[in-house]
């Protein structure tokens, strides 16, 4: 089945769990320090699709802050 | 007496003592080092019986337990487990198809005689964590057993399933289920609103291990199946939580009587599988324990699920393949499932008489378990368990158009890693067979007379 890939917000650490785990409200548990965590407090989540694309990856992950927006056009 | 665990040891000990090894140094299985050892000897080709002497609990402390890994790592120890003295996978799968045909009614002894009955822990003093619990690969959701479930449904039979066992906290275990019997067993019980009882066995003779892998019909009892593969009635005994409603084998190292809770899910794993790769993190469900028990220095079986003793240890589901793809065709001569490169991939060997024959076998094996996806059928002069061979065959003896077919929308494995749905996966079979409906060149060969004749030495000397 598909996967995501999750960033512990405790240790930083990633792993990953069944898709199913990111559409119920189920706390994840890291696998390396036991914290458990949900999937909406993770620095870091990435699924397939634009997740996983070449493009997409960007160091820190891509969010708003990582989208140029050019200045509104002055008349 | 049914057969235990510590016959086999000591049979092991005589009849092939290069087959055991014995760690006397104190290990910490819980951070990964029995694993580690086990690993280690794989890397150099050694697939020896590990029998850690010392080992410590979840809390650190010395355990009065011990731990059996690598159990089913070679054909021979699984040979000697069924009283066949052999290192052959044809003789071994034939031998394991025979006694499972036989079932033995199990016989019952009373509490007071029951081995297993050594020492007792029951509600509150239950604490798991004076078990030694082995973490196998680095990114496992944590301590893993990887035990025997028994479980009766309500008709009174009885299955015996290999389940992974996540621990959680002193009473509590995540239990995965693939959706087979017990799954089945469980989903009735909740159907009802109902908790199932189960029996967590820990250690046993591996003949006992090795029926929770036989591909049994729903309706066989699963305790008469073990006596049959064990060559004696198993002995089972009244549970000390419910009595005569679950009875468990009464000759184990070490049980856990618990409930598999109604209405309750968890998070478990990720966890190392039998695939290679370390499945994802899932929802599984909770099993409260209810009682501990065991024999005073019980051994426990811990079989590393990421290597070779896994995929050994499924024996029984390709003798059971090997069955249902003769019964479709009679010239199937050979199977390689293990170590046939993938745990999903399936090698058969027959003596084609018809067209249509290798499409066949392969479909019956294919229905015969979800575990194979890839069927490669080749003829009776190659033998399936070498790759080379069937490589050959592949190269030689296949038109990609014409030889091979893929099936769409099966159920597969739930761990198989590549899987996009749940469990819907889709199947492949080459047939590598030569064609009868038209002439085929045969196999350059010097002629048999003169290659029987030939004495290297007389030619090769000085």
């Amino acid at each position: 089945m598909d996967i995501f890939n999750v960033q512990c917000p405790a240790c930083g650490r990633e792993y990953y769990a069944d898709m199913l785990l990111y559409s119920l409200r189920v706390e994840l548990h890291c696998p390396y320090c036991g914290v458990f965590f949900y999937r909406e407090d993770s620095p870091r989540v990435v699924t397939g699709g634009a997740g996983a694309s070449a493009v997409a990856r960007v160091a820190g992950g891509l969010g708003p802050q990582t989208i140029y927006r050019p200045p509104e056009q002055e008349d | 007496m049914s057969p235990c665990l510590q016959d086999w040891l000591e049979l092991l000990a005589q009849q092939a003592p290069a087959e055991l090894v014995r760690v006397k140094r104190r290990v910490h299985p819980v951070r990964f080092q029995s694993a580690a050892v086990v690993d280690a000897l794989e890397r150099l080709g050694r697939y020896p019986a590990v029998l850690f002497e010392d080992v410590t609990d979840l809390r650190g402390q010395p355990s009065p337990c011990r731990i059996l890994s690598n159990t089913f790592a070679s054909f021979r120890k699984v040979a000697l487990a069924l009283g066949l003295d052999s290192d052959k996978r044809l003789p071994l799968l034939e031998r394991i198809l025979e006694l499972s045909e036989r079932g033995l009614p199990p016989r019952e002894v009373p509490p007071e005689q029951a081995l297993v009955r050594g020492w007792l822990a029951a509600g509150d003093q239950v604490d798991l964590r004076r078990l030694p619990i082995v973490r196998h690969t680095e990114m496992d959701g944590g301590p893993f057993l990887t035990p025997i479930v028994c479980a009766r449904d309500q008709q009174g039979r009885y299955n015996v399933s290999w389940n992974r066992m996540q621990y959680l906290d002193r009473r509590h275990l995540a239990i995965y289920m693939s959706p087979r019997h017990l799954w089945s067993y469980f989903a009735a019980a909740e159907d009802q609103g109902q908790d199932l009882p189960i029996a967590v066995v820990l250690g046993h003779h591996p003949a006992f291990h090795l029926t929770g892998a036989l591909l049994t019909p729903l309706h066989r009892d699963e305790y008469e199946a073990a006596g049959g593969v064990m060559g004696q009635p198993l002995c089972i005994t009244p549970s000390h939580t419910w009595g005569r409603e679950l009875m468990v084998p009464a000759e184990a190292e070490l049980v856990l009587e618990g409930r598999i809770l109604a209405g309750r899910r968890c998070v478990e794993g990720p966890f190392g599988e039998f695939t290679g790769y370390t499945g994802p993190q899932r929802l599984s469900w909770v099993v409260e324990v209810e009682a501990m028990y065991g024999r005073p220095a019980p051994l426990i079986i811990d079989v590393f699920p990421c290597a070779t003793e896994h995929i050994n240890a499924h024996l029984p589901i390709e003798a059971s393949i090997f069955q249902r793809a003769r019964q479709a065709v009679p010239g199937v001569k050979g199977i390689c499932w293990v170590g046939s490169g993938g745990p999903f991939n399936l090698i058969l060997s027959l003596a084609k008489k018809t067209e249509g024959e290798p499409m066949r076998a392969a479909m019956a094996a294919i229905s015969a378990s979800n575990f194979i996806k890839h069927v490669i059928v080749v003829d009776a002069d190659v033998d399936p368990e070498d790759k080379a061979q069937v490589m050959w065959a592949l190269a030689s003896r296949v038109q990609a158009d014409q030889d091979i077919t893929i099936l769409k929308n099966l159920q597969g494995q739930v761990l198989d890693p590549s899987l996009r749905q749940e469990i819907k996966s889709s199947g492949m079979i080459i047939d590598a067979t030569r064609p009868l409906d038209r002439p085929f060149p045969r196999r350059g060969e010097v002629p048999a007379a003169v290659r029987e004749q030939v004495d290297l030495g007389r030619y090769l000397e000085g």
